[in-house]
């Protein structure tokens, strides 16, 4: 490694949690004291180490946890999910027990329709609660990219100097682009604040900000 | 005597300065410098290319060794060394801010190559290399056969014609063409028009801005297609016995079905929702405003 060239990935992830060798890390300490961008991925990979350390162990058990995260498999599923298969039963060995287990079937299964009968409304808003889940999850995406944007536009800044006059008058005519769309979108959605379609709209908005803010970083 | 002195002093001087103008005349109109280098160079290791102008033309090919041959101004610089490990620099520096678009360079480099190329505004013509690829208005014509192919653009046209199981492809204003053999495909643009004419893809995303995207191709079976743009039209020219499952929906824009009589499975002014055939291929359209057209071939 050279001072004039960045540390690899590597190196930053065993720099950022001291499981670089000491001699490599000597090396890394040197060059982190000497370039900014390599000094400032490494702190931030720090904070991320350090919050997933704090993060705090999720309390409910998995069972707990399951409903909630099937709900979002069947969100998004091509193809069902199989019902979990009971193991096969032990063969009867009386005959009156095989008669029980009959007549108990039979009126499980008599009580499972007259269950499933009485509970059909609540299944349908059940279902209903979907577009809420994929409203969320576009909502989520929608944010981290908006998150995303708001770092790299300052990061740009930064570099702004070093770009040519051609891809600075490009970058200034998409973002103004991306942001109208946005804007527009934003507008949209406080009429229609549970439009899902809207929602991923706004995520697919942020994406391509980030996509071109990314670039820009690169015209540099 | 004092006056001869001073007539002769006057002449050699204005000697002296025309000829030393001349010189510099002549540097300047001085053809291009001829360029030939080579190096070995183990198939895999990495390559970082700069050039910022010019016409070039990469090509990768079975043998261990990398060629640079060509043409270059007279103001440029060629910086051509590196190794197998820390891999290897091909660099045209500019010097005294001339202007480098009469470089011409031909670059054959083992067809495993990793590349990372840069460049200004130069028009890349690359053959059976994989890599990323970067310019700011120039342009690439990407073919052959590839590993991977990730080519970005500010606002310079982009032409993706590999077979390639995966590729990325985005630009700003410029046109983006994705055709050849790609499997995976993610490509995007800001205002340019996106126009995908390729059989082959298998899951493809296709995003735009105020651009247009123009899909023209059948659709292999069992692929995904998500299409999204903001003010953009999406149009679909599919053929008549396309097995698909389609979803479109715009939230301010229309809906034009061209493509079959059949009842929706869903309709309404902003969406619609289509099975034809056996449903084989899955593809969902989503704009804000603009249009989505579907059309048979």
């Amino acid at each position: 490694m050279s001072s004039t060239e960045h540390l690899t990935e590597d190196e930053r992830q065993g720099a950022a949690d001291g499981t670089l060798g000491a001699q490599p890390m000597l090396e890394a300490y040197r060059h982190l004291a000497e370039c900014e961008s390599c000094a400032a991925d490494v702190a931030r990979l720090r904070t991320v180490m350090t919050r997933a350390r704090e993060a705090a162990r999720p309390t409910a058990s998995l069972d707990d946890l399951w409903p909630s995260i099937r709900a979002r498999i069947e969100q998004s599923k091509l193809v069902p999910l199989d019902q979990p298969v009971a193991p096969p039963a032990a063969r009867a060995r009386r005959p009156w027990l095989a008669i029980g287990s009959t007549a108990l079937a039979a009126a499980l299964l008599i009580a499972a329709f007259t269950e499933m009968q009485r509970r059909r409304p609540r299944e349908t808003v059940a279902a209903e609660q979907s577009p809420d889940i994929a409203f969320t999850n576009a909502a989520d995406s929608a944010r981290l990219y908006e998150n995303e944007s708001r770092r790299l536009l300052n990061e740009l800044e930064m570099q702004r100097a070093m770009m040519g006059p051609s891809a600075s008058a490009s970058l200034d005519g998409d973002l103004a682009i991306i942001d109208s769309s946005i804007a527009e979108q934003k507008d949209a959605l406080a009429r229609d604040p549970h439009n899902v379609a809207l929602q991923r709209l706004l995520a697919a908005s942020y994406r391509a900000k980030v996509e071109l803010l990314e670039r820009a970083n690169n015209a540099g | 005597m004092r006056a001869d002195a001073r007539v002769l002093i006057l002449v050699a001087a204005v000697a002296m300065s025309s000829l030393a103008l001349s010189a510099a005349e002549a540097q300047r109109a001085a053809p291009d410098e001829s360029v030939l280098r080579a190096r070995a160079l183990r198939a895999g290791a990495p390559v970082k290319m700069f050039v910022p102008s010019g016409t070039l033309r990469l090509i990768g090919w079975d043998r261990d060794s990398i060629v640079v041959r060509g043409r270059l101004p007279k103001s440029a610089q060629l910086i051509f060394g590196g190794s197998d490990t820390a891999g290897f620099k091909v660099v045209v520096e500019q010097r005294d801010g001339d202007s480098m678009a009469a470089t011409r360079l031909e670059i054959y480099l083992p067809r495993r190559s990793q590349i990372s190329m840069k460049t200004a505004d130069a028009i890349v013509d690359v053959t059976d290399v994989a890599g990323w690829f970067y310019t700011v208005s120039g342009s690439y014509h990407i073919g052959g056969v590839a590993s991977s192919v990730d080519v970005e653009s500010m606002s310079g046209d982009i032409d993706l014609d590999a077979v390639t199981p995966w590729a990325r492809a985005r630009t700003g204003k410029g046109h983006l063409v994705i055709r050849g053999e790609p499997q995976d495909v993610d490509a995007s643009t800001v205002g340019g028009t996106l126009d995908i004419a390729t059989a082959a893809i298998l899951h493809g995303r296709f995003t735009a801005v105020t651009g247009d995207i123009h899909y023209a191709s059948a659709m292999a079976p069992h692929s995904l297609f998500e299409f999204s743009t903001h003010s953009g039209a999406v149009e679909l020219l599919l053929p008549r016995d396309i097995s698909a499952r389609l979803e479109l929906s715009s939230v301010d824009g229309v809906i034009d079905n061209g493509l079959t009589q059949l009842r929706p499975a869903a309709a309404g002014v902003h969406n619609l929702q289509l099975k034809l055939g056996s449903g084989d291929a899955d593809v969902t359209v989503r704009t804000f405003k603009g249009t989505v057209r579907l059309r048979s071939r």
